[in-house]
Order: C-alpha cells, then sequence, then structure tokens
C-alpha cells in the first residue's frame, strides 16, 4: 500500500502549482497538511476550527480497500477543506464557487491538464475519481466548503 | 430612562472593568466602507471551541461590543486587529439591547 504521507504532500504540491489558487489562497504556504502525529498534531476538528482565511487544509481521511477492478486493491481518500478570503473590498470578489472552479479544473505542474486528468504519483496512482464536493458550517455558523477526492492505486503499491 | 439607555448604563462598569482596553488589548476596527480605522472596546468572550495554542494563534475570536456606540456599525466583513493580528468579521449577532457579538476569524 502506498505511503498516505505520499500522497498528501503530492495533493499539496499539486494545489501549490495552480498558480490562481495560490493567489487566492494569500501564497502556497496557506496550503497545508493535517498531520496525525500523537503529541504534535492537534486533532482534526481543531484544525479545521482554526484554520485561517484564506486556507487550505489537506486530510488523509482514510483507505477503502478491496477487490476493486481485479488489478486495484487501494482507494486513498483525502479532503480538501477551504476557507475563503474576505473579499469585501475586492472589485472582483471570488467566492467558494470559484475556488472550487480552480481546484478542479486548474492547470497543474507547469501543464495544461487539471488534477483529475493527470496520475498524481506515476506508475502508482491512477487517475482520480471525480470529485464530490460538499458545503459545510464549522463552529461558528460560518460556510466553508470541502472537496472529496478518491485516489485508486495500481495493484498494491510501495 | 429607555430600557436600552438602562442596559448601556449596566455595561459601562463591565466594559471598563473587562474589556479589551482594561486588559492592555488595542482593538482596532476597520470598517469595509474606507471611513479609517478607529480604536474600539470590546469584551473577548468565550468561543464555541477551545483552542489550543493561545493567545497568539487564536484562529477564532467572540468579540461582545456595544453595537450602536461604534459608527459605522459593524458588518461583514469588516476588519478588527487585535494586538497586531488581523481578524475579519465572519457574523454579526446583534441583540435587542443593541450590543453585538462579533464572530471573528483571524486572517492568513
Amino acid at each position: 500500500m502506498l505511503r498516505a504521507s505520499d500522497l498528501i504532500n503530492t495533493v499539496i504540491t499539486t494545489l501549490q502549482s495552480i498558480t490562481d489558487f495560490v493567489t487566492a489562497m494569500n501564497g502556497a504556504q496557506n496550503i497545508k497538511a493535517h498531520t496525525f502525529q500523537d503529541g504534535i498534531a492537534r486533532s482534526i476538528i481543531d484544525d479545521i476550527y482554526q484554520m485561517t482565511s484564506p486556507s487550505t487544509l489537506v486530510v488523509y481521511e482514510g483507505t477503502m480497500g478491496g477487490n476493486f477492478d481485479a488489478k486495484t486493491l487501494w482507494k486513498h481518500m483525502v479532503t480538501i477543506y477551504m476557507k475563503a478570503a474576505n473579499v469585501a473590498t475586492e472589485q472582483n470578489p471570488m467566492g467558494y464557487e470559484d475556488l472550487i472552479w480552480m481546484v478542479v479544473n486548474g492547470p497543474v505542474n507547469g501543464t495544461s491538464l487539471n488534477i483529475r486528468q493527470i496520475d498524481l504519483i506515476p506508475g502508482k496512482l491512477r487517475t482520480m475519481e471525480t470529485p464530490s464536493i460538499i458545503r459545510l458550517a464549522d463552529q461558528t455558523g460560518t460556510d466553508f466548503f470541502k472537496i472529496e477526492c478518491v485516489f485508486p492505486e495500481i495493484g498494491d503499491a510501495s | 430612562m429607555a430600557f436600552n439607555d438602562l442596559v448601556k448604563q449596566a455595561l459601562t462598569p463591565a466594559l471598563n472593568l473587562y474589556g479589551a482596553q482594561a486588559e492592555g488589548v488595542t482593538v482596532i476596527f476597520t470598517p469595509r466602507d474606507f471611513s479609517g480605522p478607529q480604536t474600539i472596546d470590546g469584551i473577548i468572550s468565550p468561543p464555541p471551541l477551545e483552542e489550543q495554542d493561545l493567545p497568539e494563534m487564536a484562529g477564532v475570536v467572540y468579540f461582545f461590543v456595544r453595537y450602536t456606540d461604534i459608527t459605522p456599525n459593524p458588518k461583514i466583513g469588516d476588519k478588527l486587529s487585535i494586538d497586531g493580528a488581523t481578524y475579519n468579521i465572519d457574523r454579526v449577532k446583534v441583540d435587542i439591547q443593541t450590543n453585538a457579538m462579533l464572530y471573528l476569524r483571524k486572517e492568513s
């Protein structure tokens, strides 16, 4: 099975290669991973709650195991949480509708292809499945969005 | 005396005792209408979830203010600077006594 931290790091570098998205996030440093390291990392509920504006948090949600098509044993679930910037004084304000479009359709890694059209880790991951986009509200009642992604692994990678 | 004036009279000593200024915290309010920054006072209140990294890392702050004492009245999208950290107003909850709880989220 592929190491999940490798997948998360690759998702982050891929998102950081979408120029417009990085601008909307006020810099690549605001596109970050949540890690599950006891004693170091906060709980996921705290990390999402404390997300600054704007920022993106990439989270490993788990892996589905099974014999999906006789060649796929693992499907890795990754969620991209987004908090948009305050655009009250912007002439051309961008909301979640625009941010989601950038993530799903924006060209990545200096190519003309988007995240849905490339093998994130060649030889180890297949093209991602069509993502789901879901609206949420945090503990303060403020709306935000997440993009749920599934990355099928090729065979049993290492 | 009108009821709202009574509430204001009752809250004034509380603000003087527990307000940000009394705590030595400077709060600067910057309205979205470009009318310019101004110093305001209020009480930093418990948010819905306690945070693990305080105070400089607080992602969410609830700030209680005398809503009608601030001109222009705070709105979503206005900004507050608390001891140098910038926060956006995500939500404004005004009560019938014309006080408000501002829901603030830290800016990246």
